[in-house]
């Protein structure tokens, strides 16, 4: 159901049900607001969305965000009544903020900066002393520096551990200008959540301790990507200055992670940096890469077809999965390809889902099972000559007694991103690209297929899993593997794979792509006790 | 310590909180309660009215910092609440403060040494045609003078002491 209003005597259809303020920022009509969050329950504190209503009695001022739109309604958000009224409200926000904007994070993306640059622009008319509040860097939390006197009393942050998390740690106590956000002394704001009260602070009240002072937000360029921490697959920005990955923040989808990621997730970003590997090891011992593709060629073109066994990895794209499988079905015994997961993990009723892997449905599709009783009698038994391991750390997460029958294989090779220690006791390893630095798909575990674009790119000689098995596929003059890229590996594989519609890699849409799928009963994301947001996801304005 | 109430008090809370339908709304009675018991309201106190309305600390502390008549500190035996509103104000409420601060030696908001007597200001206390006038725990003290302050404080002082003998 659509209804038609005038905004700024331009006639528009807005869905039914749906706010002023969304209305607007929907139709590229700027509208500036503070404490409106989408995901959030109206508050209407802030006062800076006023809009003028035509009404029987003439021009009434309203607060956009607490109004619904109705048939027929004029509303003016740019005349001079509404702008007085929006830039008065903001001069009151900003009377006792303090001009700390050089040290402050949040510059850059501060929405009173930007309001006050739209919006503002007036001399300040303050007669009476300032008044200084609270203090400037309270550690509130494992994760989390409060700064009071910077806080301009949205409440957005509270709302959020109320309504989201339901864990009720924030609050504001005292009266008037003198009303301060704050935790019961003592107690700590560290629920699984807590970063997200940074992301949605539209100040610089509430910043994050991994990235305090660590780069300003003007230097960060953003790329579209997944997290790769559970089956859940939030949306992402990976920020990244010089090939350095400084944070990942939610991009919102109203599907999957609205625009919450947790802690685990956020703090991921020290992995892409850290402990990476470069360069191919031999036993330990980094070697010439081209010496151990031949080494490894021969071992692979000498090994009989049934004595190969594979580990394919939930972590691993499904680009990277398909070309495995690919090799296996065209080359060795399909059989002996099989996944290792890690054991249930953590999670909630919010995000976090116990399966700590993105792509555990991708798998799943490709008909790649876990790990069988079969499979172990054979390695029991001692059957296997070469194991084939691609992005799967099985050495953090599997039994030590299946380890040491995996370890007893003569020849290991190995494709992974991260230094280990059991290098030592594997014949060959290869660094790949880690996700933050490729093209592919994952497909979560509520069916959506999701691509992950390449943020930075440290390490330009070294290559996606995918394309490294195409290329060893290629010198063993196996025909079929003409890949260069990840982007021609799906464009093949969504072709191949009846469970796909036939898309290109390009066609995904950025919030992902639903496929109908059984994927064991995981339902949407529940957000309990969160009021329902019904048409309120408007094409074209993305949420911050 | 650990702050708990007695087990009476612990049933008068029982019988508040029925009263309303949902139990964060007997917040305000608990720590009436919790005033009478403990005194005053300290951060132990309100955890533990916290646990018993079962909400959020914080959402506790919010609401004791909000009004002025819960105290956060620790008062005295007599605590006086003297009007500085307009109505008294005008009658000479000025000098009521000063004699006060004079026969205590206290500032507003402090206490004795001897712990008998707080002092603090307050707003209106709807008593103006008796202006000015104070308030020393429950009762009210009316159409006071300076004079009338000292033999009030010297009364109380003299009552004290003949409680303790």
């Amino acid at each position: 159901m659509t209804i038609k209003i005038k905004i700024n005597d331009q006639p528009l259809e807005v869905p039914e049900g749906i706010n002023i303020l969304e209305a607007a920022l929907g139709n590229q009509i700027p509208l500036e607001h503070f404490c409106y969050h989408r995901y959030l329950p109206v508050a209407g504190n802030c006062r800076t969305c006023m809009v003028e209503l035509e009404g029987p009695r003439g021009r009434a001022l309203t607060i956009a965000c607490n109004t619904k739109v109705t048939e027929g309604m004029v509303i003016y958000t740019n005349s001079p009544g509404a702008q007085t009224a929006q830039k008065s409200a903001l001069e009151f926000l900003l009377l006792d903020h303090p001009l700390d904007c050089p040290i402050c994070d949040k510059a850059g993306e501060c929405k009173l900066q930007d309001n006050y640059m739209k919006y503002g622009l007036y001399d300040s008319e303050r007669m009476v002393p300032r008044y200084f509040k609270g203090g400037k860097d309270l550690s509130i939390g494992e994760h989390i520096i409060l700064d009071q006197e910077r806080c301009v009393l949205c409440t957005r942050c509270i709302r959020f551990v109320d309504e989201v998390t339901e864990t009720s740690e924030l609050g504001i106590i005292h009266r008037g200008h003198e009303s301060t956000l704050t935790t019961f002394p003592g107690k700590a704001l560290d629920n699984a959540y807590s970063g997200n009260t940074t992301d949605i602070c539209p100040v610089g009240a509430l910043t994050l301790k991994e990235f305090r002072f660590k780069q300003r937000v003007w230097f960060l360029k953003k790329t579209e990507s997944i997290c790769t921490k559970c089956a859940r697959g939030c949306n992402l920005w990976i920020e990244q200055n010089r090939e350095t990955v400084f944070r990942l923040m939610p991009r919102e989808n109203p599907e999957i992670n609205r625009t919450w990621i947790c802690n685990e997730g956020r703090m991921s970003f020290n992995e892409i940096n850290d402990h990476r590997i470069v360069k191919s090891q031999l036993y330990g011992q980094v070697d010439d890469l081209g010496s151990m593709v031949e080494k490894i060629q021969n071992i692979l073109e000498g090994v009989e077809k049934e004595k190969i066994l594979g580990i394919a990895s939930p972590w691993a794209t499904l680009e990277d999965n398909f070309i495995l499988r690919k090799l296996f079905k065209n080359r060795w015994n399909l059989d002996h390809l099989v996944s290792l997961l890690p054991p249930l993990g953590e999670s909630d009723s919010i995000l976090r889902l116990p399966q700590k892997y993105p792509n555990g449905v991708g798998l799943q599709v490709l008909e790649i099972p876990e790990l069988s009783k079969s499979i172990i009698e054979k390695l029991n038994d001692r059957h296997f000559e070469v194991l084939l391991v691609m992005e799967n750390e099985f050495w953090q997460f599997a039994s030590l007694e299946l380890q040491q029958s995996l370890f007893t294989i003569k020849h290991i090779i190995v494709l992974t991103t991260h230094q280990s220690d059991v290098f030592q006791k594997i014949e060959a390893v290869f660094p790949v690209r880690a996700f933050a630095e490729k093209y592919g798909t994952l497909i979560n575990a509520m069916g959506y297929l999701q691509k992950i674009n390449p943020a930075i790119n440290s390490y330009p000689e070294i290559v996606e899993s995918s394309i490294f098995i195409a290329r060893l596929a290629q010198k063993m003059k196996i025909p079929g593997f003409e890949f260069e890229t990840p982007v021609e590996v799906f464009n093949a594989l969504s072709q191949e794979q009846s469970i796909f519609p036939k898309i290109r890699f390009h066609q995904i849409p950025s919030h992902g792509l639903f496929i109908p799928l059984d994927t064991n009963g995981v339902a949407p994301a529940p957000f309990s006790g969160h009021q329902k947001v019904d048409n309120v996801f408007v094409r074209g304005h993305q949420f911050k | 310590m650990s702050v708990v109430f007695k087990k009476e008090v612990l049933d008068e809370f029982e019988i508040i909180a029925n009263r309303y339908p949902t139990r964060r709304a007997a917040l305000l009675p608990a720590l009436w309660l919790a005033q009478r018991e403990f005194g005053y309201l300290s951060l132990e106190v309100l955890d533990y009215i916290a646990q018993i309305v079962k909400i959020s600390p914080v959402q506790v502390y919010e609401v004791a910092e909000f009004y002025t008549l819960f105290h956060k500190k620790p008062v005295g035996k007599y605590h006086l609440q003297v009007c500085r509103t307009i109505s008294c104000a005008l009658n000479g409420a000025l000098d009521i403060q000063r004699a006060i601060e004079a026969h205590l030696h206290t500032k507003p908001g402090e206490i004795t040494h001897d712990k008998l007597f707080s002092y603090e200001l307050v707003e209106c206390l709807a008593s103006c045609h008796t202006a000015p006038c104070m308030r020393i725990n429950e009762d009210y003290y009316e159409n006071l003078s300076p004079e009338k302050v000292n033999e009030i404080l010297n009364q109380l002082v003299k009552e004290n002491n003949q409680n303790a003998i």
